[in-house]
């Protein structure tokens, strides 16, 4: 345990040096990645504003803001990263070393958010504490945030196993990219990025709340303002948990079959 | 040698047609996202910020054709420009006989995007029928008038932004840029708080790539925008001309 925590923490200390030679770009990315959130905000500001029904305009504010935040620290890209190194072959080199394949995914991955969250964490705070009066005031309840980082830990969990789930679909299929493409679609509806859960009608919150992107990004934010959509706060933690443990199962599952059937393209 | 890359590839998309075929569904499912949205807020609202449904709809169909459009055009190939920096191989453009620029923004041409235009057309004409909005001819040359124009100011501002590129080593940010100019498209710049929407209209002016189209094709354009749009659709192309020569200047090659 203790050798696997240096290795982890020695792979960290290196991407972080090499996230910090490029930190203008990581930065410029943490711009852009805020823009969809912030173009939903402008919409759905304006509806609940103009309707006397739904959401408040506050609560929608507010869970937009969170959510710039969920977005940064759960956000998992490095299963392309690892589909790239499959087809390539690049793959063999950390197949040869003395750790799991996956740390170096992981260590990427912590340290380029680390990097994000350095710059966005302190300004949402600032916002948060000097604006207090203009959010949800559940998001000001200790036991609230509680809840709030353990959902958002299990979140990240689950955008990463999502994540290398097709990233090791590359031991079978030529284009896994394109099946990435298709995810980014279900994953922009179905996260409650682009519709908040609160304004979709119901049998779309039945269709959409089960897959796991819902467990991603909107269950968290639901969960620190005390709102959940046609569930509660305990059974989104079951939800959670259980998409960890299926996520787990069939991403080791597909590991494992694929390893026994890969041959090393020029190499 | 636009006419012969159009060709070429045609010829190679054809030839991955399984792959091809995939992109086209990608597309058409974005358009029923979009028009899920658009059902869900009207749902809840009968305007989004003095818009009517039908007309929003009309606003998605011109950004998906659009959008299509500078797919097809250059919006890949200028950003393939960091790698190509990268590997060297952009010497071989400067070595071309055309120049280094256009070649590098239109040698390729992505008919995958195709789809888009399709759906945005389809679209287009659904939304204008459903509402019974009935543009007259100046209305329609206007708003392509505009789209040229929108189109002109969005290739600079990639070409200024890929620029830089012959500065610093590393420019993976083009893409996160391109989601920064790309995703505000889809919306009535109205919902905007007013910096916000000035910046987008008159300092980084992406409003008259789809919005300004969109109010020419909805009786709402105010009159003095066209001029502006081809004035700094005019501007924004000599910046980007003289941005990337001073910038080709400080390119040195990463061959061997």
């Amino acid at each position: 345990m203790t050798l696997l925590v240096r290795q982890i923490s020695r792979l960290c200390a290196l991407e972080w040096s090499r996230i910090l030679q490029y930190r203008a770009d990581a930065i410029l990315w943490l711009t852009a990645e805020s823009t969809i959130p912030l173009i939903s905000l402008a919409i759905w500001h304006t509806v609940s504003a103009a309707s006397p029904t739904g959401p408040a305009a506050r609560d929608v504010l507010t869970y937009f803001v969170v959510i710039i935040i969920i977005g940064l620290t759960t956000e998992s890209w490095n299963g392309a990263f690892m589909a790239r190194d499959i087809l390539n072959g690049d793959i063999v080199k950390d197949l040869m070393k003395p750790f799991p394949v996956f740390w170096r995914y992981l260590a990427d991955n912590l340290s380029e958010k680390a990097m994000k969250l350095l710059f966005a964490v302190p300004v949402t705070l600032i916002v948060l504490t000097t604006l207090a009066d203009r959010f949800t005031p559940a998001i000001y309840e200790p036991i609230r945030l509680v809840y709030f980082l353990a959902s958002l830990a299990l979140a990240a969990v689950i955008s990463f196993l999502t994540d290398h789930l097709i990233g090791t679909l590359a031991f079978w299929l030529e284009d896994v990219f394109q099946i990435r493409r298709y995810k980014v679609i279900l994953e922009q509806v179905g996260t409650g990025v682009l519709i908040p859960f609160a304004f979709m009608p119901p049998l779309a919150v039945m269709l959409l709340g089960f897959l796991p992107f819902r467990f991603i990004i909107s269950a968290p934010a639901e969960i620190l303002l005390n709102q959940p959509v046609q569930t509660t706060v305990p059974q989104l933690f079951i939800f959670q948990s259980a998409w960890i443990a299926v996520l787990l199962v069939m991403e080791f599952g597909l590991w494992r079959r694929g390893l026994k059937r890969y041959v090393v393209p020029g190499q | 040698m636009w006419r012969a890359s159009t060709r070429a590839s045609i010829i190679r998309e054809m030839e991955f047609r399984a792959n091809f075929i995939a992109g086209l569904t990608r597309q058409l499912l974005w358009l029923l996202v979009f028009i899920f949205m658009v059902d869900v807020i009207f749902g809840t609202t009968e305007q989004l910020a003095g818009w009517h449904q039908s007309e929003v709809l009309v606003l998605i169909g011109i950004s998906r054709i659009v959008e299509g459009l500078m797919g097809v055009l250059f919006v890949q190939n200028i950003m393939e420009l960091p790698n190509l920096v990268r590997d060297g191989k952009f010497d071989f453009h400067l070595l071309k006989p055309v120049p280094a620029q256009l070649y590098t923004a239109f040698r390729r041409t992505n008919i995958d995007n195709f789809g888009n235009v399709i759906a945005g057309v389809l679209l287009t004409g659904y939304a204008l029928i459903a509402g019974t909005i009935t543009p007259g001819l100046p209305a329609i040359l206007l708003a392509l008038l505009v789209i040229a124009a929108g189109i002109t100011i969005y290739y600079s501002l990639l070409i200024i932004t890929a620029t830089l590129v012959f500065y610093i080593d590393r420019l993976e940010f083009l893409w996160g840029f391109n989601i920064l100019l790309s995703e505000p498209l889809t919306v009535p710049f109205d919902i905007f708080p007013r910096l916000p929407r000035v910046t987008l209209t008159y300092l980084i002016p992406i409003a008259f790539v789809v919005f300004v189209p969109a109010q020419a094709l909805t009786g709402r354009l105010v009159w003095w925008h066209t001029p502006l749009a081809l004035g700094l659709a005019a501007l924004f192309l000599l910046i980007a001309n003289a941005v990337w020569r001073t910038g080709i200047r400080k390119y040195s090659s990463a061959s061997s």
